[in-house]
């Protein structure tokens, strides 16, 4: 008799707490899932802006991401290029009256050179060191590129838009997009594939890889770790660039534009575990639609909008502190 | 009877790796012990898990008469278990003199003493005394990173000495050390053992293992093949066939 | 002119303050904490808030901020300080965000972008601190004992352990440090410090906007630390006069005043870039005298 309460009280004790969160969760469910059909209208049109927004962050990520695996650092001066992109595309398209196609080659071919020169003066001569000082000199580049920035364009806002940037209504007018959105949303899915199989299968893709998981192993193998430092700081820049081009159809130019988007990329890296490529892709997009439906939905005053991808990775850090995708990291490092 | 130091059932594995596997063996009160046995053994890892520098996934850790849980590493310092790495991990930037003083500051050292009047006169006095049998006292204000390899291994080893701790752990202390700086050391740890500390030793190196222990342990897969004298170990088959192969006879 | 040179005095003698509590967690201890600058935000806030809204006064003012920014700093401590090297680069300039963003909207508090005007100059035992150079002398009394504190604390046993935890922290916890106790005080005391210079800050300025906590201040505070040398208490001190003499000559050149802040930007940053790539130490290393004395011989 009392061994069959005892057992009963154990089995109570066990499932006490799943009940109970369930119930909860049934109860919150209903709440937002009401909520959600008085908005259900502007919801796909939240859902298509979100992911333009992850798509560009995304292409920022997977730059930084690389570098972090390859260089050891993060490189605050990674937004920057994309502001460059941005701003020389303008130069070209709309002071000189460049076609589209040449105007962003010019800008591309202008950033990656940027890119490599970065990597050739500032990174290499000290990527031997303590990795603090590579990450202080990205500090100041960062700083130094906007004010560079600053003071040819001035603090006035530009803009890019014309007849190309015109939004047209798609599915039955539940959708609003222009043409460079879709373009940014192919181009960065094309670009994320293409980056994966060129790491997975290509000759430079494997030495890099290499170089990311022991860099003294592989220099003992005869692969050239300048060559690949090269190689990512280009791809990233290149990547850089086409979201700085992208990215200037979808909003105004101002100076600080590279360091708002690096910002949701940190987020983004690190909620889906630095250094993985994966993790990155899928950071961008979590952060792009979630940033998006918060502030649509007014469940977060649109001031606060700068915030949300921190709040989200705090909250991730308090579960999670090695990433969403990471392994877990043991304590000791020998 | 209960031991010294004695682990039970220790587990620890790394996907499907079990690199240390229901290890069980003890350690005698102020005695030198080695810990052999071919590569990839899980000597080292068994190092970690003895030392809290690595969750064990079962098994329980003994020492004198305390079942120690899951604690963080540096509480085993305190309670007088301390280990060395297999590289040498001395602070780079501090003076040797700084080096052994973190040594000897133990428990009080939390911010609230900076306000204090510190005397570590008598500390530097010891540091002093403990550096000149090795003819080593010009050093003490070098940086540590400007000491050759043999010099910095005497420097760890006498600063783990210096925490007081009394059992100490050792991570292939004689490698690549030249046989003056050898003899050295085997001084070191013969004073060691006179002090009552007790001393667990991997090596590779058998001439150094067979003069200084006291007992050995050979450990192969995880898992330890055999505890005894030296004089047995070298007499062992079993101990051979685990280092040269079992074909290669 | 006068008044001038004391108004940059009192200023230079502010960061001070702020320069050397965070070499204290940066340059000592080895933190890679891009979010300083909100302690110095917070406890400028507080000062400002609590003064126009409750008259509390200067002095309860500075043990509030204390106890505070303390309060914050272990929050944020417990919170980032599992994280290592760059990810705690992010967490914390990701927390500067987040502290300048709730500045700026949260409009019933710290009335917004607006900012808070009408804070009163300190009044200590019914002494009205208002000219600029009672201000400028209390001030310096106040940072000179601060200083006499840190100054303890950076050759104390305690700040011998948090140069080992730079050093290598693995090393640390096997000689039994508690490492993660041992970081956490640092934030707290550096952010309590740095709480006192933003007290100071707002009842001199009597005016406080969210600007800041914007980028460049931080970049300001780790080009001081860096140009002094991490973990260096002299040379942080001489650096922060060194970097004023240097921002103040855009000015004489009569550069427009729209460029000027862009121009100091330019300056710094490639003194930031310059000074890692060829004095990681710092430009007033203890070691190069040594080397030279060396050298001779």
């Amino acid at each position: 008799m009392w061994d069959s309460i005892y057992k009963l009280t154990l089995v109570i004790g066990r499932l006490i707490f799943p009940i109970t969160t369930f119930i909860l969760i049934m109860i919150f469910g209903l709440e937002i899932f009401s909520f959600l059909e008085t908005k259900a209208t502007i919801i796909p049109q939240l859902l298509w802006n979100g992911l333009v927004s992850g798509a560009l962050i995304a292409l920022v990520s997977l730059g930084l991401t690389l570098i972090y695996s390859i260089a050891g650092f993060i490189q605050f001066a990674h937004g920057e290029l994309v502001a460059l992109g941005a701003y020389s595309f303008m130069v070209f398209h709309k002071w000189l009256n460049w076609e589209i196609l040449p105007a962003s080659g010019g800008a591309l071919f202008f950033v990656i050179l940027v890119g490599l020169l970065l990597e050739k003066f500032f990174f290499r001569p000290v990527s031997q060191k303590d990795s603090m000082i590579p990450l202080v000199i990205s500090i100041g580049l960062s700083m130094g590129i906007q004010s560079i920035i600053l003071i040819i364009f001035g603090a006035n806002i530009l803009t890019m838009s014309n007849n190309f940037s015109k939004s047209h209504s798609f599915f039955n007018n539940t959708i609003l997009a222009t043409y460079p959105q879709i373009l940014t949303v192919a181009l960065s899915i094309f670009l994320m594939i293409s980056l994966i199989l060129f790491l997975k299968h290509s000759k430079i893709g494997k030495s890099i890889r290499a170089v990311s998981s022991n860099r003294a192993v592989a220099e003992t193998f005869g692969i050239n770790v300048n060559k690949s430092l090269q190689w990512i700081f280009g791809i990233g820049a290149l990547m850089a660039g086409i979201a700085g081009i992208c990215l200037g159809f979808e909003q105004n130019l101002e100076p600080l534009m590279g360091v708002h988007i690096l910002i949701k990329a940190f987020a983004a890296i690190i909620l889906g575990s630095i250094g993985s490529i994966r993790g990155a892709i899928f950071g961008a997009f979590l952060i792009g639609v979630s940033e998006n439906l918060l502030v649509g939905l007014g469940i977060i005053p649109s001031g606060f909008s700068v915030a949300i991808p921190f709040i989200i990775l705090i909250l991730m850090l308090l579960i999670k502190p090695e990433g969403l995708l990471g392994k877990r990291f043991e304590s000791l490092r020998q | 009877m209960i031991q010294y130091f004695q682990i039970k059932n220790l587990c620890k594995y790394f996907g499907g790796l079990h690199a240390v596997d229901n290890l069980c063996f003890s350690v005698k009160k102020n005695s030198i012990t080695g810990l052999i046995g071919p590569n990839g053994a899980g000597k080292t890892t068994a190092f970690n898990l003895i030392s809290h520098f690595l969750p064990r996934d079962k098994g329980d850790i003994l020492f004198q008469n305390e079942n120690l849980k899951k604690l963080p590493a540096y509480i085993l310092v305190r309670k007088g278990i301390i280990r060395t790495f297999q590289q040498i991990r001395l602070f780079p930037n501090l003076t040797i003199r700084e080096n052994l003083l973190l040594a000897l500051s133990k428990n009080y050292d939390g911010w609230w003493t900076s306000f204090f009047p510190i005397n570590e006169a008598k500390k530097n006095e010891e540091i002093e005394i403990s550096l000149q049998k090795f003819d080593l006292e010009k050093l003490i204000d070098e940086k540590a990173e400007d000491l050759s390899y043999g010099q910095s291994r005497i420097i760890e080893i006498l600063q783990k000495k210096l925490t007081g701790a009394d059992f100490i752990l050792l991570d292939e202390p004689a490698s690549g050390i030249n046989p003056t700086r050898l003899l050295e050391i085997e001084k070191l740890l013969l004073e060691l053992k006179s002090n009552g500390k007790t001393i667990l030793i991997i090596e590779h190196n058998m001439n150094f293992i067979m003069k200084m222990c006291d007992e050995i342990i050979v450990m192969e897969n995880g898992k330890v093949l055999l505890q005894d004298t030296p004089q047995a170990v070298q007499k062992n088959q079993k101990v051979l066939e685990a280092y040269l192969g079992k074909n290669n006879k | 002119m006068f008044e001038y040179i004391l108004s940059l005095l009192t200023i230079t003698v502010i960061l001070v303050l702020l320069a050397q509590s965070y070499n204290l967690s940066f340059g000592l201890t080895g933190l890679l904490n891009l979010g300083h600058i909100i302690f110095y935000g917070i406890g400028a806030y507080t000062a400002a808030i609590l003064n126009t809204k409750f008259g509390v006064g200067f002095f309860e003012n500075l043990i509030l901020a204390i106890l505070i920014t303390g309060g914050f700093a272990t929050f944020f401590g417990l919170l980032c300080l599992r994280l290592s090297g760059h990810y705690l680069a992010i967490a914390t300039l990701g927390a500067a965000m987040i502290t300048s963003v709730v500045a700026n909207n949260w409009m019933s508090l710290t009335n917004g972008p607006l900012g808070i005007r009408g804070i009163e100059n300190p009044i200590v035992f019914g002494y009205h601190f208002d000219s600029a150079l009672s201000i400028f002398s209390l001030y310096f009394i106040i940072v000179s004992f601060c200083l006499f504190l840190l100054y303890k604390i950076f050759h104390s046993p305690y700040g011998r352990i948090l140069r080992a935890i730079k050093d290598d922290e693995l090393a640390a916890i096997s000689v039994g440090k508690n490492v993660f106790s041992a970081k956490i005080w640092s934030l707290i005391l550096s952010a309590s410090f740095t709480g006192i210079a933003g007290v100071l800050y707002a009842h001199y300025r009597l005016f406080l906007d969210p600007s800041i906590f914007a980028l460049p201040e931080i970049i300001f505070a780790i080009l001081i630390v860096v140009v002094g040398g991490r973990g260096n208490f002299w040379g942080c001190i001489l650096s922060v006069l060194f970097l004023q003499f240097i921002s103040e000559i855009p000015r004489f050149f009569g550069f427009p005043d729209e460029i000027v802040g862009a121009t100091r930007n330019i300056l710094f940053a490639s003194l930031l870039i310059a000074v890692m790539f060829w004095k990681p130490n710092g430009l007033f290393d203890k070691q190069l005298k040594k080397t030279l004395e060396k050298n001779k011989k």
